[in-house]
């Protein structure tokens, strides 16, 4: 345990050493803080203005959901390269020369860059509850469950991307982790929208029958839609009624698993 | 105490880096490993500290296979081709190989000045790595390997990169080891294994082919570098 404590730390300080994540956050919370105006607008939809609360959750939505996609990008490319520069500049000898297991120097490695992704995530969700607060009158701290639940999206990407660097180019591997990103949005976004009764009908077909890939395949999307429902106090329905947490931290568990076999047999 | 025990490493169906590699490392022996470039030197190591597997064969450390992570308590090492992460100073990296060596606080601050003063390099410490030259490198390492090493100490090519004075504070080091640790020590400098080591393998094209204590091979009247040379050319031919 404390090996891996040591690990997570030093991957922990040495990204936040790292002036451009520095600047990146700062450059994020100043661009919400600059946003702020769209929470106190009056907006007309049908000649109706809209009342200001439902102002606020629609803004608060967007921005989530767009805080949600440029962590994910971001956390694909904190983590394309880890273990390849970690073998390149000699941090992979010098932690793996002491008595220190394969699998805890990938645990370390791996929730060192997820809490990395996430502190940024975090604070940035939390610049958008401080304004719908502000504005609102009312502390949504949903919002801030919203982004905890969301942080295993980072995870699966984190992993998913660190255990294809071990078999191709880095920043290919960051590719296709936002492809599945992608599919997840396309599968998942066209499920939602089909529980719309009016496009049901208007399509005619039987377009929410459910391939099976669809079902398993990771739910990325999916838990993003599931924690802004927790938000907007909403229910969503589920595909096959497989809970995206469930389908999310499956994948997760296999993916630790498959890491730390392919570390094992890893030459240095 | 370090047994190899028929350690094969094979890369491809045909080529042996390392083939039928038996041998004792008695504890607090000064053990050098030598032999021509690619003649699997570095591959023994690597296969020790488990960096790469054995097609064939056990290595045990103290008694624990070397596979196990536990097998590398104590364990002190310099890579050939030393690295440290840019990203640190000498002194960052120094503490954190004591805390990864789960060596206290106090006692790794005392130890790291010692070190950075015997090895001439207090001052440069907090300066970060990338300013620094080859030599100043290989002297962190060397001082990280020490730091370490509380049972057993390898150095791959220690005194690739060092200066004659360089040369000579890291044979003082080691000449203070004796009897304390096992040093494995691989090196292509035979003037320096004669001076530090008490034993010695010589090891051609994956083979060991000759093994004897020092004071053995002297009382034959034959030098060290003699007996380097009849092994590696006759193997060669």
């Amino acid at each position: 345990m404390r090996n891996y404590i040591l690990i997570l730390k030093y991957t922990f300080v040495d990204f936040i050493k790292n002036k451009s994540y520095l600047l990146l956050l700062a450059f994020g919370i100043v661009f919400i803080i600059l946003t702020r105006g769209c929470y106190n607008v009056n907006y007309f939809v049908n000649g109706k203005i809209l009342d200001s609360l439902s102002v606020i959750k629609h803004a608060s939505n967007f921005s989530f959901h767009i805080i949600c996609t440029i962590s994910f990008v971001l956390s694909a490319l904190f983590s394309m390269n880890i273990f390849s520069k970690d073998k390149k500049d000699g941090t992979m000898v010098y932690i793996l020369s002491k008595p220190i297991s394969r699998t805890i120097y990938i645990l370390g490695r791996i929730t060192g860059i997820w809490f990395i992704s996430f502190l940024f995530m975090f604070v940035l969700h939390f610049t958008i509850f401080a304004i719908t607060g502000y504005y609102s009158n009312n502390l949504n701290f949903e919002i801030l469950l919203a982004s905890l639940l969301c942080s295993l999206n980072l995870l699966f990407i984190i992993l998913f991307v660190s255990m294809l660097s071990f078999f191709i180019p880095d920043f290919a591997c960051a590719i296709i982790g936002l492809f599945v990103y992608v599919l997840s949005f396309i599968s998942d976004s066209i499920f939602l929208l089909m529980q719309n009764t009016f496009l049901r009908m208007a399509l005619e077909n039987n377009l929410n029958q459910i391939s099976l890939w669809r079902i398993f395949f990771p739910k990325l999307m999916c838990l993003q839609y599931y924690s802004a429902s927790i938000i907007n106090k909403e229910s969503i329905l589920f595909m096959a009624n497989i809970n995206p947490i469930i389908n999310l931290i499956v994948y997760i568990f296999l993916l630790i698993i498959l890491l730390a076999l392919i570390m094992r047999k890893q030459e240095i | 105490m370090i047994i190899f025990d028929s350690v094969y490493k094979k890369y491809s169906l045909k080529t042996y880096a390392v083939k039928d590699i038996s041998f004792i490392v008695e504890d607090g022996d000064f053990f050098a490993l030598l032999g021509p470039n690619g003649a699997g030197k570095t591959t023994l190591l690597k296969l020790l500290l488990d960096f790469i597997k054995p097609t064939k064969g056990i290595i045990k450390i103290n008694g624990l296979n070397s596979k196990y992570y536990k097998a590398r308590r104590g364990i002190g090492y310099l890579s050939e081709d030393f690295k440290i992460p840019f990203n640190l100073t000498g002194l960052e990296f120094l503490n954190r190989q004591a805390e990864l060596c789960n060596i206290s606080r106090a006692i790794a601050k005392n130890k790291i000045f010692e070190l950075l003063e015997f090895f001439g390099i207090s001052g440069i410490e907090k300066k970060p790595v990338k300013t620094y030259s080859k030599g100043m490198l290989k002297r962190i390492g060397i001082a990280s390997a020490f730091l370490c090493a509380t049972s057993i100490l390898i150095l791959d090519e220690p005194t690739a990169d060092l200066d004659a004075l360089g040369i000579i504070q890291l044979r003082k080091a080691l000449e203070s080891l004796k009897q304390k640790i096992t040093v494995i020590l691989n090196s292509h400098f035979l003037s320096e294994v004669e001076k530090i080591c008490t034993t010695f393998a010589i090891i051609n094209n994956g083979k060991i082919v000759f093994k004897d204590k020092m004071h053995s091979a002297f009382d034959k009247g034959e030098s060290l570098e003699d007996i380097f040379i009849k092994y590696v050319t006759k193997n060669n031919a």
